[in-house]
């Protein structure tokens, strides 16, 4: 085993626990989203390790890089997936553990040293080294409260660099000594390597990870964004972090394209417009299309000052050919499918889809905002790259009349997260408020009546094949392979056998959206049956 | 799951280590630490000696050697675990970052406290032979560790216990200060189980407290081992190391992200 430490599809999540305390329980009125809500830490994190070899880990606060080393300490346990460490590891990490401030510096060496593995004897025969390293002298025998943050900074350091530990996992301590001891922190963490050791080292000091790590991973959203030599990956990040660079490459000028179908709601419509304009910090790169009936003069060339707005003016058509009409005619390179009942409510969305757009370097994610009403359940409004709507063929099926898109998007990268993709991506703060009549924020009007509610279970069964092929290529596109189309499946004409293989029997899918599709396809079934019984006439 | 691996003797230093700077900064006046220490149990048993037997007219012989006997060790076990109760949530940091193996923590309160009682040993026998006038007895030199040993066995699976329900539920640490108090007087420690009506003696048999209180009441006045209550008490401690033990394969692996 060369492994010094091994992630294997590791997923965390943490339960968001928002009490509804008893006023609530009595009222109801609480979302489901928000009752039970998770919070994922990490999605399906993979890398290795190998011995003697040092790994920087970067990324935004809240990324899940302290999680990680959580998880590979054993503090905390995976949800699913492996973390192992192969060796004697020894940790450094921002909270200050295992030091008493009543104990002098000599006893807290001690008992520190104790906590890291070490006997006495060991500590002991190394305890003039350690006290040599951290420069402490006569300090040594006073009480630790009387110590600066970077006196204690440097005792914990040089207890661990002297330790026998052969895995040193450290975050972002080195920043607390001067400069000169943290050139000394650097010059013992490559010894250290040189000696064998295997390091992780999470930092924000882009230079420290390139001078000492071989290799970078940098986290975002809870999964792996980019990976390959320290130094490239740093650059990377500093690049989009701090706007150098070629902006192009970065993504931080993203044009972002809002599809937008609309029929007889001019005033939903305008509020709609509006929001966008007053939410966004830069409206100069976002457009919106907007696809009207050409029966439906109400809603022809709207225009609002400050706000790039294209109409379409077409024949009454299937929620797949406005969705794809809309498509063509934008030109910007992330697509945001909209509705005209939405409002949205985050200062800076714009911005942050960017970041996420920046963040992603092969473009392949399936983003979805928070609608306060279906919430991480359902991707009710997508948010794609152009590069994945180009690979995806079709990205909306002209097929779909309703609004089924939604479920063959989510269905699709659900596939990629069966194969270690996971690309899913929740943008719990960025919010598309969506003033659907059942949330009671808006009124029920026609165009909700005379939507046909059972028109596209159908159509999602028959398109299973095309899912699982443009789940294939998007695979080979994050891989960097070419796939073969794999041949179609023999078409199943009996009835309801093509819910259960698109489903159940759906050895790509994840097994949880396996049960989900199912249920759902059950009630949907049942729920058309007694429709039709109660109003034949429909 | 712990990513140290300790030897034997690695743990024990460990242990040492860890109850000595608690020790240390309990005592940290030295001398008169360990006399506050002292005094505090005396004081109360004092306190107790005054409402029972000149008040209430408690007709007892050699009551206060009963007191003293009873309230070290009880001040040990219920000290020991309400400390416990807490070292999950105090020691989060450790726990987070160290990936300490959990159960360690728990046991150095139990063992901190079991210092104390031994430190305060010398006191209670001294308080046994001159206020009791019995004789100290050769054969303590091996029935005190033994006893020891029984405590241990039964305060630690408690400790751990608890510990391990506070992380879930915090409420569990202000419960144990109000259940300790009441628990000290459902068990015989300041009255004699023979004032206890006859027919309640059996449900006071029952209580597992009182078996090792009445242990080493035994043991200080009686010289002797008193094996009946000892083998229940054992019995009791086995049975809570068992529950306590399935607590901790169930709870232990959520206690790093609760902390």
């Amino acid at each position: 085993m060369t492994h010094a430490v091994a992630c294997e599809n590791v997923w965390k999540s943490y339960r968001v626990r928002r009490p509804v305390g008893l006023r609530g329980m009595l009222l109801g009125g609480v979302p489901r989203d928000t009752r039970f809500a998770r919070h994922w830490a990490l999605s399906g994190v993979n890398f290795i390790v190998t011995r003697g070899q040092a790994l920087g880990v970067i990324g935004p606060n809240g990324s899940g890089k302290t999680t990680l080393l959580a998880i590979l300490l054993g503090a905390v346990q995976a949800d699913r997936g492996r973390a192992s460490l192969n060796g004697r590891a020894a940790s450094l990490l921002e909270l200050g553990a295992g030091f008493q401030g009543h104990l002098t510096g000599r006893e807290n060496v001690y008992l520190y040293g104790s906590i890291l593995g070490m006997t006495l004897a060991e500590i002991r025969s190394r305890f003039d080294r350690i006290a040599g390293f951290s420069e402490m002298g006569a300090s040594l025998d006073r009480p630790l409260r009387r110590y600066s943050a970077g006196m204690i900074a440097r005792l914990r350091f040089a207890v661990i660099i002297h330790s026998p530990a052969d895995i040193l996992l450290i975050d972002e301590v080195l920043t607390v000594g001067d400069a000169r001891f943290q050139r000394k922190c650097l010059g013992a963490l490559r010894e250290f390597k040189e000696r064998g050791g295997t390091l992780m080292l999470v930092s924000h000091d882009m230079d420290e990870i390139a001078e000492v790590c071989d290799d970078a991973i940098c986290l975002d959203f809870g999964s792996v964004v980019d990976a390959g030599p320290a130094r490239d990956v740093a650059a990377r990040y500093q690049d989009r972090t701090l706007g150098r660079g070629n902006l192009q490459a970065q993504g931080m000028n993203a044009r972002i394209s809002l599809l937008l179908p609309t029929r007889g709601r001019a005033e939903l419509l305008r509020r709609f417009l509006e929001s966008v304009l007053a939410r966004s910090e830069r409206p100069d790169l976002v457009e919106v299309v907007v696809y009207a009936d050409a029966d439906d003069p109400s809603s022809h060339g709207f225009q609002v000052e400050g706000l790039e707005v294209r109409t379409i003016v077409g024949p009454r058509a299937s929620m797949g050919e406005y969705n794809t009409a809309c498509f063509e005619r934008s030109r910007g390179d992330i697509v945001v499918l909209g509705n005209d009942d939405v409002v949205i409510q985050t200062r800076g969305w714009d911005r942050k889809l960017r970041e996420m757009h920046a963040a992603m370097q092969d473009r392949v994610y399936l983003a979805y905002p928070n609608d306060l009403f279906k919430g991480r359940g359902l991707s009710a409004f997508p948010i794609l790259s152009r590069a994945v709507c180009q690979m995806l063929g079709e990205p909306f099926p002209r097929a779909y009349r309703g609004a089924f898109i939604d479920y063959h998007l989510l269905d699709i990268f659900k596939r990629l997260e069966r194969r270690g993709h996971p690309r899913l991506i929740y943008l719990e703060d960025v919010v598309f408020e969506h003033m659907h009549y059942r949330t009671g924020k808006g009124d029920y009007d026609q165009v909700y009546g005379a939507r046909g509610r059972f028109l596209d279970d159908e159509t999602f069964l028959r398109l299973r094949d095309e899912r699982s092929a443009v789940a294939a290529k998007l695979v080979g596109a994050i891989e960097g392979k070419a796939v073969a189309r794999p041949a179609p499946a023999p078409a199943n004409s009996a009835p309801g056998a093509g819910l259960v293989r698109a489903s159940l029997l759906d050895n790509e899918l994840p097994v949880p959206w396996r049960l989900r599709l199912y249920l759902w396809f059950i009630a949907r079934f049942v729920a058309a049956f007694i429709l039709h019984r109660v109003a034949p006439q429909r | 799951m712990p990513t140290v691996k300790r030897s034997p003797r690695q743990f024990a230093e460990f242990l040492y280590l860890l109850a000595r700077q608690e020790l240390k900064a309990r005592y940290k006046g030295r001398f008169l630490g360990y006399v506050w220490a002292l005094a505090y149990t005396f004081a109360l048993a004092f306190v107790y000696w005054i409402a029972f037997k000149i008040i209430m007219r408690l007709d007892m012989p050699n009551y206060s050697v009963y007191l003293i006997a009873g309230m070290f060790p009880w001040a040990w076990l219920s000290v020991g675990v309400t400390s416990a109760t807490r070292s999950f949530v105090v020691n989060a940091p450790l726990i987070k970052e160290m990936g300490l193996a959990h159960a360690i923590l728990p046991l150095s309160n139990v063992v901190q406290e079991m210092v104390h009682f031994i430190l305060a040993l010398p006191a209670v026998i001294a308080w046994v032979v001159l206020a009791g006038g019995y004789d100290a007895a050769v054969s303590w030199l091996w029935q005190i560790p033994l006893m020891l040993a029984l405590q241990v066995a039964f305060v630690y699976p408690l400790a751990l216990a608890f510990a391990l329900i506070n992380v879930h539920v915090r409420d569990t640490e202000p419960l144990l200060g109000i259940g300790f108090p009441l628990l000290f007087f459902a068990t015989p420690m300041v009255y004699p189980i023979s004032i206890v009506p006859e027919p309640l003696h059996q449900y006071f048999e029952l209580n597992p407290f009182h078996a090792l209180m009445e242990s080493w009441r035994s043991l200080f006045m009686a010289g002797a081992l008193d094996l009946p209550h000892i083998a229940y008490a054992a019995g009791f401690a086995l049975a809570a190391g068992a529950v306590t033990w399935l607590l901790y394969r169930k709870l232990a692996p959520r206690v790093g992200e609760l902390v």
